[in-house]
């Protein structure tokens, strides 16, 4: 056998073997040589990964394998390449991870979900979940303009705006649309990092502790494009933030695009300098809202399709009414649909849905009106009763209006009621109050910077 | 060879050696402990090429040399000895162990196969041994114990904060969460130490009793202690879900619970357990309690009422009986909280000051 390798590489003389065939046939020699235990304890999982200017580099499953062959068996392996190659001079080995992971599902038992854990793996090099991407976000009017925004950076970065900020509650989307973009950017060849502003601390606090402040600085700069989530963890962490303010020059500099997130806007970020906080508001801010039914109905299906089921039309408009919170709520709830319906091996009704679901729905977060007038009457330092008087003392008014607007806007309680709980005013009044304060905040930051704080209080 | 050793400090290394020697089927040589002895130093190796171990001894060399010899034979043996001081001399094929009262031959081995501890080079992280210790033993029970994914049969040891290291592990069905301080840690990379390997580890730095250095490189960990004691072990080349997505960060009940109260209840539940080891969970704001029961159909049915202060509303859920009472040995605190985001999403346990340790479980379905 080895006569008839030894001629297919003379005859062919320009075209060797292949790598994988080279190995093979060395393998078969050597397995000759030596005993069936060394054999098998030492070149089991061995394979070769190139052969590159005469030298021909071997794959080992571990250090152990790696010094052994290294040690007692570099000369026969030698030997025995050069046999069938003649221009290979020296062998190296290198560890090359065992590919062990198999790609069996694991079979859960249908009483015992598992964690959704298969959904978050992450590549190491760049931290970017390769299932985020944009095929899988789901656009409804709700972030419709996020998602523009965020294609519009992946297409042209750097250029269109950057930095790239988007902000909304936890569950909305926001991690999954900065790192669509990362991941967009990487099928484009950029080098992409994607970091919590948490890990970024981290990194830059060990640099400096270890005097690599500058090996740090090389680190991040090597990069094309830089995705930054949940910014507002900076705050109070003056040097980290004066070391991203310096990171973001650079790129910003050099025409690299840079996307950031958080829970608020820039201008409400608390404990951030104002020179970084007016960086990321010089590109694109975008909101994503908590998603209105609709969009929620949208995301229902998508997420049921990618689970390979189709939801009945009246489960999924129960479910997108009756569940209001975020997307990873709405995922909770189709998950126990799905466990549900595996064990018993059928679809549900939605009677049934709605049994099950019962439990998983947060309580809607109900105050009372008067709640809500004390709360904020305390905010302003008036008292409560004043809301309820005729009185029209510009102290007053303003808290007055901005409660008619929450009662409006977060609660959804109608014009009339409004009124009418409100110490017995005219319906139009409340509407004229509720414009009144959405034209002021186009234009006065401070009122929304309190109308922000008085919603962080009713929470 | 022929060396005299103090019997004690030669008993713990060979002991901490023979736990990781192994009958291997084609390399019959990692059965043993090498003995490679110059100068006044015995080197003590042991290895099952996934962990390797090597021990400094100072000894009275009369004739330095090298053998191999079944490390587990050798332990048993030399913890039967009574003197302070034991001989060992080879001759020919076999090593003679000698006390004034005691004298045995043991069967060597070639030595030569014996392979090579891989000794790891670059950045060294100096690190609390005790502390790492704890931060080991208390995620390694939550590691998955079948194969099929690695880095679920690993814990993920990686920095989140500074001056800290977290260790992670889950089988899919809880995830166990610990941070423990490590004043001088300075770590890019997570690694992912295998759990039985990790627990070897543990047991070693407990022995050795010192703080350790760390280096890692080349897919392998290794600690390196100032007595000269130093273990490598090999590291899971995977990536490790990035798991702070599925932590819920909105609960719609709260609930805080004395720790004693909870171990008690589950003690009983367990009692009557199903297959499932199913263990119902009752939460009742208005009472201010919460009820274990568990239903094992065939011997009978119990419930446990505990009193707790709760936040949000009623709910019933099912959980693993045993998930449930695992990680309560690990907290520090006599109150726990129990987090519940809802059916179908994890419920969260902490501790109700201490939040280094977090714990996340899955609700099973009815």
């Amino acid at each position: 056998m080895s006569t008839s390798i030894h001629s297919t590489v003379v005859a062919v003389g320009v075209q060797p073997l292949t790598a994988k065939q080279l190995w093979d046939d060395a393998l078969v020699n050597i397995e000759l040589s030596i005993t069936p235990a060394n054999f098998k304890t030492w070149f089991k999982d061995t394979h070769i990964v190139s052969v590159e200017s005469g030298t021909a580099t071997v794959g080992v499953p571990s250090v152990f394998v790696k010094d052994w062959l290294a040690d007692k068996f570099n000369g026969l392996i030698l030997k025995t390449l050069r046999e069938l190659s003649t221009h290979i001079r020296s062998v190296e080995y290198a560890v090359v991870p065992r590919n062990d992971r198999r790609t069996e599902k694991v079979e859960h038992s249908a009483f015992n979900p598992a964690l959704p854990l298969e959904e978050y793996y992450i590549n190491k090099s760049d931290n970017l979940n390769p299932r985020y991407v944009f095929d899988t976000f789901v656009v409804g009017p709700f972030n419709a303009l996020a998602h523009t925004a965020a294609k519009t950076v992946a297409e042209k970065p750097g250029i269109a705006y950057n930095p790239l900020f988007v902000y909304g509650k936890t569950g909305h989307g926001k991690t999954h649309l900065i790192q669509a973009v990362g991941n967009h950017l990487k099928r484009t060849g950029r080098k992409v990092f994607y970091a919590t502003s948490e890990r970024f601390t981290v990194d830059y606090f060990n640099a400096l502790q270890n005097g690599t402040a500058n090996s740090f600085k090389d680190k991040y700069r090597q990069y094309d494009a830089l995705m930054m989530d949940d910014v507002q963890f900076l705050a109070n962490k003056e040097k980290t933030q004066e070391e991203l303010f310096h990171l973001f020059n650079a790129f910003h500099d050099n025409n690299k695009q840079i996307v950031f997130s958080s829970d608020v806007p820039p201008h409400l970020l608390p404990h951030m300098e104002d020179r970084l906080r007016s960086r990321f508001s010089q590109g694109m801010i975008v909101d994503i809202p908590p998603p209105d039914p609709e969009s929620r109905g949208a995301i229902l299906k998508a997420k049921a399709a990618q689970n390979g089921i189709t939801l009945d039309e009246a489960v999924v408009n129960h479910l997108s009414q009756t569940i209001e919170g975020n997307i990873r709520e709405l995922e909770g709830a189709l998950n126990t649909i799905l466990c549900q319906s595996q064990l018993l091996g059928r679809t549900l009704s939605l009677d049934e849905v709605k049994q099950l679901i019962k439990n998983s729905m947060r309580p809607r977060k109900s105050l009372a009106v008067s709640e809500i007038v004390d709360k904020v009457a305390r905010f302003y330092d008036i008292e409560s009763a004043s809301i309820y008087e005729k009185t029209r003392r510009k102290e007053i008014i303003k808290p007055r209006q901005l409660i008619m607007y929450i009662l409006r806007e977060d609660f959804h309680v109608s014009y009339p009621a409004i009124g009418q709980k409100l110490g017995g005013r005219d319906h139009t009044t409340v509407i004229h109050s509720c414009e009144k304060i959405k034209t002021n905040l186009r234009s006065d930051s401070s009122l929304e910077d309190e109308l922000g704080q008085i919603r962080a209080i009713l929470k | 060879m022929h060396i005299e050793v103090d019997r004690e400090k030669l008993l713990q290394q060979l002991e901490l050696a023979s736990r990781i020697s192994t009958r291997h089927q084609t390399l019959p040589v990692l059965q043993c402990a090498l003995f490679d002895v110059s100068d006044s130093t015995l080197v003590l190796r042991a290895t099952n090429l996934e962990l390797g171990f090597e021990a400094r001894l100072p000894v009275e060399t009369k004739e330095s040399g090298v053998l191999a010899v079944p490390a587990a034979l050798l332990a048993q043996t030399i913890g039967l000895l009574y003197d302070r001081v034991v001989t060992l001399k080879s001759e020919g094929e076999m090593l003679v162990v000698e006390t004034s009262k005691s004298h045995t031959t043991i069967k060597t081995l070639p030595h030569d196969e014996f392979p090579v501890i891989p000794q790891l080079t670059g950045a060294v992280q100096k690190l609390s041994g005790s502390l790492f210790v704890l931060g080991i033993r208390t995620a390694a029970f939550a590691t998955s114990q079948s194969s099929i994914k690695p880095e679920l049969g690993s814990i993920l040891v990686h920095q989140q904060k500074e001056r800290t290291l977290t260790f992670v592990a889950t089988d899919s069905f809880r995830l166990v969460e610990k941070l423990v301080p490590q004043q001088s840690i300075s770590l890019e990379q997570s690694l992912l130490v295998p759990q039985k390997n990790a627990l070897e580890i543990a047991r070693i730095t407990e022995v050795v009793g010192e703080d350790p250095e760390m280096v890692v490189s080349e897919n392998q960990l290794a600690l390196r202690f100032p007595s000269g004691v130093y273990v490598t072990t090999r590291l899971t080349e995977a990536s490790f879900p990035d798991y702070q997505q599925i932590i819920p960060k909105e609960f719609a009940t709260t609930v805080t619970v004395l720790r004693g109260d909870l171990i008690h209840a589950l003690k009983k539940t367990n009692i009557f357990a199903n297959t499932f080891l199913q263990v119902k969970v009752g939460i009742d704001p208005k009472k201010k309690t919460i009820t274990f029961s568990s239903d094992s159909g065939d011997l009978g049915k119990t419930e446990e009422t505990v009193s707790a202060t709760i936040e949000g509303e009623a709910f019933s859920l099912s959980f693993n009986q045993r998930y449930l009472h695992d990680p309560l040995g690990s907290f520090a605190d006599d109150s726990i909280v129990l987090k519940f985001a809802g059916v179908g999403r994890p419920m969260v346990m902490e501790g109700v000051s201490e939040k280094s340790l977090r714990y996340l479980v899955m609700p099973m379905n009815r």
